[in-house]
């Protein structure tokens, strides 16, 4: 509530702010965000976090430093997480993203799919920033993995 | 106008409204199913709601709610794949603070500019905006008042507003955001095919074996396309990437070759492409024989800033004095080809006429790119200091070796970095240059191709047609006969159209600083916070006589500026369709209920179009600076006798006129296509006819028999349909146009570039045309030549860094959705200053440090970044724009291309110092 205030605040300093506006252009003196960095979790050490909806990509529980960029032959999510049907170890991406749905649909393939290759396009590591506002979204998630 | 008959037809039809809700027309079957839905999910079929890619979605709904989102496996777009914005499309419509009923500044019960935001019923909102609205036309005429629209409008949004404001009001002051995001692309195709819209479509990624991006950072902005071509990458060794930019980012990563460029100078490495394709033979002579002519235009045309010095902050006087002369470098001077000219004041003097142009012969255009050797190229353009120039060179041979290589096939995407300039119509024609040269265009794998930023950019804002100058299907408000046309369809009286153009996006922002326009309707996007050097039009927005209604679904920096706030619905709270950027006409059906009083966008247009009267609007009008034959200079002429002519009585509401027409009413509602969902826009419309279907097809005849061919709306939602890519001819959509293989408007040949416009024209040679008479090139595409010139605003002694602003891959726009979705906002909380390090340091910043960003229109406070995604050379920073706490467009420069008046975002200079006295906020 305390962020959602600060964008209350960011309109009511607007109308004070435009009136001084012709002599001196500056932006409205909101507080600027503190720092916000994921949690420095190696991989291996984090637990999984919850998903807000049935079907919602995992959210990404440990730091991504020194893992990326993805480039066409490095990856290191696919390293730890591309085994498909592991049952120890870090969880394996789902039987989904072993077919390849343009090229080969129906065809399960030891390797994640190419179009799948740029993890981070759907799956993003989390800061601990609390929210500007509220949400009234129930995904009522249930045991992810349907 | 009386309003005590229209409160009355509103509570008449607001029980009507009721009635329908009670379940009178609604079967018994359908309430049976709605009591089961308490606990299944059902699904639909979506579009996503963000980027211009157009991903099929499935939406699941239960208990009035939209609970999950999937990739839908069968559309050929993204088969089954969503970035993580697409994922959110669920989340963003339950934020906590959803607008949910229209707020009015009160003071004391009565309208007050500076009273606060006070919730009231429709009623007294609308009530208040006729009231504002009349005032304003009686004072200013139809130019006085004007809409903001959207590339994320639907299709019938943006077609009801088009027809409201074009033909209701006869103003011509209808804008889309998507004037900042793709205005130049449709110059480009204007200018060069005579046809807006590409040849080719997504199919071409895997059907090419190279990728080229310029300016384009797919990988973050066009996620599931960029998954497209990493997966051609992995899979086929042959397969090339290469990734032009200012600075590295995640699209490096994935580039075979990343070249680094110095701002603007992508004009220059197009003309050294051209050259080496002269030279080394790489022409497809008999392509460029058969479809192709030569062309060129005025080069001192200046960079669409104010030409004068009204409004003007001290600090923007050197700035705004570049508009009128400018001292030609050394290096726009070889690059122009008047080297003699170096140092020179040079005036602008082709500021009015920009778009002008008229063919050269093919030895003139080779003369032109002489100058542009691999020397010349290298040392302007290279943009990280730290990287050998011999270093640089060899990867500009490598990508000339690309695009003369024959045996390849090739595809240029682009997006904002080029749209985004003040030279980005010439960009646009640059790569049709190159691609046209190489006769690699139009045909499968070979594509040269403007990735749209919004959902329906191209399906709403280019193809309705919600510019200023623009009538659907690519017709002009300025060419008589494509106004008749129009007038036709619409059942208008002769005349009715304003045949000058309205003010372009920007100008609509100078026109409220300058009191020429006082009444601004705002939908579906956030121009006080997305229109560069906002400080002025924040200003100009509480100017005593100015009246804003914004609608949105989200307070925001436009929201916080408003008189009125009307609250809308969101995607799927309404029925609609966006068209994607490879022509992909896609739709869905209302799936749940918005919030509240919040209503669709088409609800509102519709409704507050109830309140105005021809009587009132059809009159002699005043536009200064029109010429109408028959009536005086500067005014429109009376219409209201001849409308009578055609059964319109003059208390006939534009509602009555333009929307409820008997053909309309014609289009029932409930409608079996419904599958059972609800339309709200007809429930609270009152309406037993289906808007949204009515206004589809109404919209499609326009473009039917006129190579815009839409299917009808039923054939959208057919089970084996995941959208349309238009023209669809025989129930066949067009793949590539122009090409004689694939497109049914290809009369004769292997190749037809059978667009209409600018296809007469003047011979002539590099500074200009001849006096011979003009020749038609009927069928051709013009190669352009453009010469390299420099911004209006490069770093100095005072101002010494490049500042670029753009997206992040988790937020959409100006963030009013996506901030709200608790996943995006904790991936990234705040916009950030990324900068290299050395840069930070000799700042005395750290990473994380608070900074000061300061240019000579505004300044805001962020933290630094020398770390994360993006790679800065020395020399530049970037600023995502997402945060309305760190307002960037308060400090960005409103130059912009003065061909497609789409502004440079990518370019201001700016200086940075450390923020002391800095505390954790």
């Amino acid at each position: 509530m305390r962020a959602h205030s600060c964008i209350v605040l960011f309109m009511l300093v607007i109308g004070a702010w435009v009136s001084a506006a012709a002599q001196t252009p500056a932006s409205p003196a909101v507080a600027p965000a503190p720092v916000f960095e994921p949690p420095d979790t190696r991989p291996g050490r984090s637990t999984r976090l919850p998903r807000a909806w049935d079907g919602q990509p995992p959210l990404v529980p440990h730091s991504l430093r020194g893992l990326t960029p993805i480039t066409v032959t490095s990856n290191a999510c696919v390293r730890c997480h591309g085994r498909a049907g592991a049952t120890a170890g870090p969880p394996p991406a789902p039987p989904s993203h072993f077919i390849d749905l343009r090229e080969a649909p129906g065809v399960a393939r030891p390797q994640v799919a190419g179009a799948r290759w740029n993890c981070t396009a759907c799956h993003v590591p989390q800061t601990m920033a609390p929210p500007l506002v509220g949400t009234t979204f129930d995904g009522k998630a249930r045991r992810p993995g349907r | 106008m009386s309003g005590a008959s229209r409160r009355e037809f509103l509570r008449a039809a607001a029980a009507a409204a009721t009635a329908v809700a009670a379940g009178l027309p609604v079967p018994g079957r359908l309430r049976a199913q709605a009591a089961q839905a308490t606990s299944a999910v059902r699904w639909d079929r979506g579009v996503c709601r963000f980027c211009g890619t157009g991903c099929g979605i499935q939406v699941g709904t239960r208990d009035d709610r939209i609970v999950a989102v999937k990739g839908d496996p069968d559309s050929p777009v993204n088969r089954g794949l969503l970035c993580v914005k697409g994922y959110a499309n669920a989340q963003i419509l339950y934020g906590a603070d959803r607008l949910a009923t229209p707020q009015l500044r009160l003071t004391d019960g009565a309208y007050d500019k500076r009273g606060t935001l006070t919730p009231v019923s429709w009623e007294r909102a609308f009530d208040e905006m006729a009231r504002q609205f009349t005032r304003v036309h009686a004072e200013l005429g139809p130019t006085g008042v004007a809409v903001m629209g959207s590339g994320q409008y639907t299709i019938q949004e943006g077609y009801a507003a088009a027809k409201l404001v074009k033909a209701g009001w006869r103003s011509n002051n209808l804008e889309p955001n998507a004037r900042h995001c793709m205005a130049s692309a449709v110059a480009g195709f204007m200018q060069t095919f005579g046809i807006d819209e590409p040849a080719g479509c997504y199919d071409d990624i895997e059907l090419t074996d190279t990728v080229v991006t310029w300016g384009a950072n797919m990988a973050e902005m066009h996620p599931m396309l960029w998954a497209r071509v990493t997966a051609k990458r992995l899979a086929d060794p042959n397969y090339r990437i290469a990734h032009l930019t200012t600075f590295t980012t995640p699209t490096s990563a994935m580039a075979d070759l990343e070249i680094v460029i110095r701002p603007q100078t992508d004009l220059a490495i197009w003309n050294y492409l051209a050259r080496e394709v002269l030279v080394r033979n790489a022409v497809d002579r008999a392509f460029v024989d058969q479809h192709c002519v030569f062309a060129a235009g005025y080069t001192d045309i200046g960079y669409g800033q104010r030409g004068d010095e009204r409004s003007m902050y001290p600090a923007e006087h050197d700035t705004r004095a570049n508009e009128r002369v400018h001292t030609l470098a050394a290096d726009e001077a070889v690059a122009q080809g008047r080297p003699e000219k170096a140092g020179e004041r040079v005036a602008h003097d082709r500021r009015a006429n920009a778009s002008d142009h008229w063919l050269i012969t093919a030895d003139e255009f080779r003369a032109a790119v002489e100058p542009y050797t691999l020397d010349f190229v290298a040392g302007l353009s290279r943009g990280n200091a730290d990287e050998p120039l011999e270093a640089f060179r060899a990867k500009l041979v490598q990508l000339a070796d690309l695009y003369c290589d024959r045996a390849r096939k090739i595809v240029s995407f682009w997006t904002m970095g080029f749209n985004q300039s003040t030279r980005g119509t010439w960009l646009n024609e640059q790569a049709y240059m190159v691609h046209l040269l190489t006769g690699r265009y139009a045909a499968p794998g070979n594509s040269a191709f403007s990735l749209t930023g919004q959902p329906s950019a191209c399906g709403t804002a280019r193809e309705v047609g919600t510019f200023a100058h623009r009538l659907p299907a690519d017709m002009s408000v300025e060419n008589p006969a494509d106004r008749r046309r129009a007038e036709d369809l619409w059942r208008l009286p002769a005349g009715t159209i304003n045949p000058k153009p309205g003010s372009h996006l920007t100008e609509m922002m100078r026109d409220l600083e300058d009191g020429r326009i006082k009444w601004l309707w705002v939908q579906v996007t956030n121009p006080f916070q997305s229109t560069a050097n906002a400080n002025h039009w924040v200003e100009a927005a509480r100017r005593p006589d100015a009246f804003i209604v914004v609608s949105d679904v989200y307070p925001g920096v436009s929201t916080g500026l408003a008189d009125l706030v009307l609250p809308s619905a969101m995607i799927f709270e309404k029925w609609g369709a966006y068209g994607n950027s490879e022509r992909r006409t896609q739709m869905w059906r209302q799936q749940v209920r918005a919030p509240g009083d919040a209503r669709s966008d088409l609800w509102q247009i519709l409704e507050f179009s109830k309140r105005l009267t021809i009587r009132d609007l059809w009159g002699a009008q005043p536009v200064a600076g029109v010429a109408v034959a028959g009536e005086p200079a500067g005014r429109l002429p009376d219409v209201r006798a001849a409308a009578r002519t055609l059964g319109h009585r003059p208390e006939a509401t534009l509602y009555d006129v333009l929307f409820a027409t008997a053909a309309n009413r014609q289009v029932a509602w409930p409608d079996a296509v419904a599958e059972d969902r609800p339309n709200d826009t007809a429930r609270h419309l009152g309406a037993m006819w289906f808007p949204e279907k009515a206004l589809f097809e109404e919209y499609a005849a326009f473009g039917r028999g006129h190579a815009h061919d839409l299917a009808p709306f039923d054939a959208y939602f057919s089970a084996d349909v995941r959208g349309l890519r238009w023209p669809v001819v025989k129930g066949r959509e067009t793949r590539w146009r122009f090409n004689g293989a694939h497109d049914p408007y290809v009369t004769r040949g292997s190749f037809e570039f059978y667009g209409p416009a600018m296809k007469v024209l003047p011979p002539g040679d590099r500074t200009g045309p001849a006096t011979a008479p003009p020749v038609s090139l009927a069928g051709k595409a013009k190669i352009f030549f453009r010469p390299y010139t420099a911004p209006p605003e490069v770093p100095d002694a005072t101002y010494d860094l490049w500042l670029s602003t753009g997206r992040v891959l988790e937020h959409w726009h100006s963030g009013t959705m996506t901030r709200r979705v608790p996943e995006l906002h904790r991936a990234v909380p705040a916009a950030l200053l990324f900068m290299h390090p050395d840069d930070a340091a000799r700042r005395g910043l750290a990473r994380h440090d608070l900074a000061w960003v300061a240019s000579r229109r505004g300044r805001v406070r962020l933290r630094v970044e020398t770390q994360g995604r993006y790679g800065m050379p020395r020399g530049s920073v970037y600023v995502p724009w997402f945060d309305e706490q760190v307002f960037i467009n308060t400090v960005t420069l409103d130059a912009m291309c003065p061909i497609s008046k789409q502004t440079d975002f990518k370019k201001c200079a700016v200086h940075v110092t450390k923020a002391e006295h800095s505390t954790e906020g």
